[in-house]
């Protein structure tokens, strides 16, 4: 295969990484904007959509098909129920207070993963995808007059294309519902200013609530997309925590915005830069992206100073 | 009616506020006087249950509200207009006043009566509010709490930082408020506000109540006001 080809593969592969980076990024960003809680347990809220996704598709799907679209409404329904529950029983009662909500958000992390384990066992399991055709895709060649070539190993999954339209449709309805309904002016004026918030009738702690539960259902619809791909595993929360929190870090924390465009930037990058590299390379770059964002612009691409 | 009883409170183990007791009747302008630090935003706040009371009760309209959580006493009639208005900052003037509204259910009537008093916001309806002017965000810090429909209407420092005009707007429209039977508790350090549009003087000394004077006493003698008010 030529270049072409090769980096339009790698930008695909890039861009799966982005959908499903941006969804669970999201998540992370809303809750640590509004609720001022950095989330240690992120990546488990991802965990459990992945393996809820597992458990529903194997006991309600008869069919592919039926399971996915059974997880995609269950499994984040689920996982949000949970983290709302543990936002009301745990970071509620310690005041939300900062240091304090790291650490039991990493005391929820261990309770997590380990109570996965206990139940689900320690092999990774897959989830069928619903369809899952081959799908070449041609390449516009110049010799001998134009004409399209199908180079061999340059094709995707409709599937794979399924998780990136998906993951856009569910970010521009985030976009809508913060900014275009009640319950989202609710949860912005709530990060603007609590008290003030409060002093207008807004319930903030039930807005808390809700927030922790959309931030962890979002996590977890990412890994219902990305589990046909990718399997469902006790730890497989690692990841998405640490490139969340680096995708957080870049594009300002709190900004869903700044988070989305740098998901797309880690995502496109990491995937070009394992395929023409390596996978560790493309890590330590964004790793080093990130000490550079917080050496020369600490509030992220999009992110305000706090005063 | 809003009726303050015996209340102490304070920020961790320091006491601020040491048993004070107040009302504030409706159609009836009660100033809050007293020097930086006295306790006069700390008392607002107590007041709007965004601090814990220590001892004492509020009553709304003979109700205790102190036991209620915050976001349930401006539905009781309590608008708030803090020092340094706290509007939400990105959200639109549209969006500001649609918070309040939400606590009193009304809607583009009540809108429209308030945009009369201030045309100008309803000009700037899109615009965000850090966009706005300091007088234009004073406006609007009011016309958010008049939006939520209040009894009773807690002003604190209103006219700090506003240029002459503003500081006149301010007055009438509390002049106003109290002439639809509103009762406003007014945090203010200007004598001739003051002595212009108050019912009824509180003062307030390193967190006590030192004494209460009615306006006519205070006309009479209003070098009364300076030892209380001296930075
Ligand atoms: N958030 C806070 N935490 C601790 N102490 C505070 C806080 N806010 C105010 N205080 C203290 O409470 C006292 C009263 O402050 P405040 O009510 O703001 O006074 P005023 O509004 O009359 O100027 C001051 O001594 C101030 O330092
Ligand atoms: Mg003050």
């Amino acid at each position: 295969m030529d270049l072409g080809p090769y980096l339009l593969l790698a930008s695909l592969e890039g861009a799966i990484t982005a959908s499903i980076l941006a969804l669970t990024a999201v998540g992370l960003s809303l809750v640590f904007g509004v609720m001022r809680v950095v989330n240690v347990a992120h990546g488990e809220f991802f965990m459990l959509g992945a393996v809820a996704s597992w458990f529903v598709a194997t006991y309600l799907g008869t069919h592919p098909a039926i399971g996915f679209i059974a997880a995609l409404l269950i499994a984040p329904l689920l996982v949000g129920a949970l983290a709302a529950t543990a936002d009301w029983l745990v970071l509620r009662r310690i005041n939300y207070d900062p240091e304090r909500t790291i650490v039991a958000t990493i005391g929820l992390l261990y309770i997590l993963q380990q109570g996965t384990l206990m139940t689900f066992g320690p092999d990774a399991r897959p989830v069928e995808p619903p369809f899952n055709q081959r799908l070449a895709i041609p390449w516009p060649s110049f010799e001998g007059g134009f004409h399209l070539t199908w180079p061999w190993g340059l094709g995707t999954t409709s599937y794979k294309l399924f998780i990136i339209a998906a993951a856009i449709t569910i970010l521009f309805g985030l976009w809508v519902l913060m900014s275009r309904t009640k319950i989202g002016l609710i949860m912005r004026a709530t990060q603007l200013d609590r008290d003030m918030a409060q002093a207008f009738g807004i319930p903030v702690e039930r807005v808390y609530a809700l927030v922790f539960g959309l931030g962890a259902g979002l996590a977890a619809l990412a890994a219902v997309l990305i589990v046909p791909v990718q399997q469902a595993h006790y730890l497989m929360g690692g990841d998405p925590l640490l490139l969340s929190f680096i995708v957080v870090i870049i594009g300002g924390l709190g900004s869903l915005p700044g988070t989305v465009i740098a998901a797309v930037l880690i995502g496109l990058s990491d995937g070009i830069i394992s395929v023409f590299f390596s996978p560790t390379l493309a890590k330590i770059l964004a790793t080093l992206l990130v000490a550079l964002v917080l050496v020369f612009r600490p509030q992220g691409l999009l992110g305000k100073r706090i005063a | 009616m809003l009726d303050l009883r015996g209340i102490s409170t304070g920020y961790g183990k320091a006491q601020v506020l040491f048993d004070v007791s107040f009302t504030v009747n409706p159609g009836e302008v009660v100033c809050l006087v007293g020097r930086n630090g006295a306790g006069k935003t700390t008392m607002m706040r107590a007041i709007m249950a965004l601090l814990p009371l220590w001892q004492g009760e509020v009553e709304i309209g003979g109700k205790p509200v102190s036991s209620l959580p915050a976001h349930c006493i401006a539905a009781e009639g309590l608008g708030y207009i803090p020092q340094g208005r706290r509007l939400f900052t990105e959200l639109t003037v549209q969006q500001n006043l649609d918070i309040g509204l939400m606590v009193s259910g009304g809607g583009e009537d009540m809108l429209a009566r308030i945009f009369a008093l201030f045309p100008r916001l309803e000009e700037r309806r899109l615009q965000r509010a850090e966009t706005l002017s300091g007088g234009e965000q004073q406006m609007l810090a009011t016309a958010r709490a008049l939006c939520t429909n209040p009894s009773t209407l807690l002003l604190d420092e209103p006219s700090e930082g506003l240029q002459p005009s503003m500081i006149a707007l301010v007055r009438e429209v509390i002049t106003r408020m109290r002439a639809e039977n509103m009762g406003v508790l007014l945090v203010e350090q200007r004598v001739d506000t003051i002595l212009s549009i108050a019912d009824r003087v509180v003062f307030l000394e390193n967190g006590r109540i030192a004494e209460t004077a009615d306006i006519a006493t205070l006309r009479a003698k209003p070098e009364r006001l300076n030892g209380y008010l001296g930075v």
